[in-house]
């Protein structure tokens, strides 16, 4: 455990996401990366609506969409938002507060992760019934950080 | 007795004749209050069975989002979180059943005028900030039931918050005039011409949810500009704009499927691939994911027959997803 954060920390310093250092090209630079993470989650979750309306996406397909979702899910707290970068930034809809309730942000992001790894634990079973009660866990975990945390957009 | 024999024939007669009418006459008059349900075969519900339905129609009218402050760890229904509007801010009562601070010792009829015509137990104005601009169009029954539901809470003694609100807006007595200007008394009418599930989704619509209080522009006084009914309100839900959901084809709902509305209602996804966030997010979790399937299959029969109407908003449906 202590060996990882000392990695996330040193990867942050890296590559000059350490909260508060950003300059205002990388602040730009990164909420436009965000905006590409998000895209790409937005993509899944749309197969996943796929699935549930009956319009053709396949278990399998859902359960690879689990598997971005997992993936930009568990850059929320490393990369994805750092300090700076909130509402006025870019196109930025991060509200401020999620600075200040790190740890509510935090908990959401962990959260969607384990719901993500769920829903693709359980699309591995290739069994469609099964999989709407993990969809709707993950799509909750998306609503309440959006609910909390994001500005703007209803 | 004297001369019954010769009499009874025709009396009789006339009392089966007069019987039978009298019964006719309690029928239709019985059918037309709405005592003919129980008539025809339906009982009285009982007291257990009108909380339960009171419950029901507390969540579809999402009486908790406002009257608790949920954020900052209010107590259920003690009093609601700031709602912050151009007029100022509204702080929403306490409704639990205490009997000083909240609405315990509200009778039925006190209840049913709050909701129908936005007067207080007290004899003065409510503001509209509590939507019985919307409740005014439910039926006394339903009214009823809800009230039924919120005596089982759990009171709490806690004193409501003053709102803060800027003059003129904060004089009550000028709410009869508003209410003159703006408010439509209910109950809603059944319209004939269209089919009991749009009838239900009017109701849901219109009534219960409200959804008119935040997607339906409003003027200078805080009227809603019933002209633009659901065309979308660039001031929403004080935070936030509410898109239109009029079944407009460039800027409202008009190229979403009946299962993009019905998914979108039972958890808040977007055809888009996107999330429900903001105020949004709490009706789906509170009211809309809490219907029946059949509830909001009638609420997106009633939008989808909407006229459609062009909204200058930002479309639901396009757009980054994220940002």
């Amino acid at each position: 455990m202590a060996l990882g954060l000392a990695l996330a920390l040193v990867v942050a310093l890296g590559i000059g996401l350490w909260p508060g250092s950003l300059k205002a090209d990388d602040r730009a630079q990164v909420v436009a990366q965000r905006q590409a993470d998000m895209t790409r989650m937005a993509a899944a979750m749309r197969v996943i609506g796929r699935f549930l309306k009956n319009e053709g996406a396949t278990v399998a397909e859902v359960g690879a969409s689990a598997v971005v979702i997992r993936t930009v899910a568990t850059k929320m707290t490393t990369t994805l938002f750092p300090e700076g970068t909130a509402v006025g930034v870019g196109d930025s809809a991060a509200k401020p507060e999620i600075w200040s309730q790190w740890d509510v942000f935090s908990q959401y992001a962990a959260d969607l992760t384990a719901a993500a790894s769920r829903l693709s634990a359980v699309t591995g079973a290739g069994n469609p019934g099964a999989l709407r009660a993990p969809i709707v866990v993950v799509v909750r975990s998306c609503s309440a950080c959006h609910e909390s945390f994001r500005q703007g957009k209803p | 007795m004297t001369g019954g024999a010769g009499r009874t024939p025709l009396g009789l007669g006339r009392w089966r004749a007069v019987s039978a009418l009298a019964v006719s006459l309690f029928l239709s008059l019985a059918m037309m209050s709405g005592a003919g349900k129980l008539l025809a075969g339906s009982r009285v519900p009982s007291q257990a069975e009108r909380v339960a339905r009171g419950q029901y129609l507390f969540d579809a009218a999402g009486c908790f989002g406002c009257h608790t402050d949920e954020a900052r760890g209010g107590q259920r229904l003690a009093g609601g979180r700031a709602l912050t509007t151009p007029f100022g801010i509204f702080y929403p009562p306490n409704i639990t059943p205490d009997p000083i601070y909240g609405i315990g010792s509200w009778s039925d009829a006190a209840f049913i005028r709050a909701l129908r015509h936005g007067v207080r137990a007290d004899g003065s104005s409510l503001f509209p900030a509590f939507p019985y601009t919307s409740y005014t169009l439910m039926d006394d029954g339903d009214i009823l039931d809800l009230k039924a539901y919120l005596m089982t809470q759990k009171p709490v003694a806690q004193p409501n918050r003053p709102h803060e609100l800027k003059d003129p807006f904060g004089w009550r007595v000028l709410m009869p005039a508003w209410n003159l200007m703006y408010l439509d008394v209910g109950p809603l009418d059944t319209n004939p011409h269209q089919s009991a599930q749009w009838n239900r989704g009017q109701y849901l619509v219109r009534a219960l949810g409200h959804c008119g209080e935040c997607h339906t522009p409003r003027d200078w006084a805080g009227g809603l500009d019933k002209r633009r009914m659901l065309a979308g309100n660039p001031g929403g839900d004080g935070v936030d704009a509410s898109p239109n959901l009029t079944p407009d084809i460039e800027t409202g709902l008009g190229r979403w499927s009946e299962a993009d509305l019905s998914l979108f209602l039972e958890m808040g996804l977007k055809p888009n691939g996107d999330v429900v966030g903001g105020t949004m997010a709490e009706v789906v979790r509170n009211t809309t994911s809490q219907l029946t399937l059949a509830d909001r299959k009638a609420i997106v029969a009633y939008l989808r027959s909407l006229p459609p109407l062009i909204s200058t908003l930002p479309i639901a449906s396009r757009g980054n997803a994220h940002r």
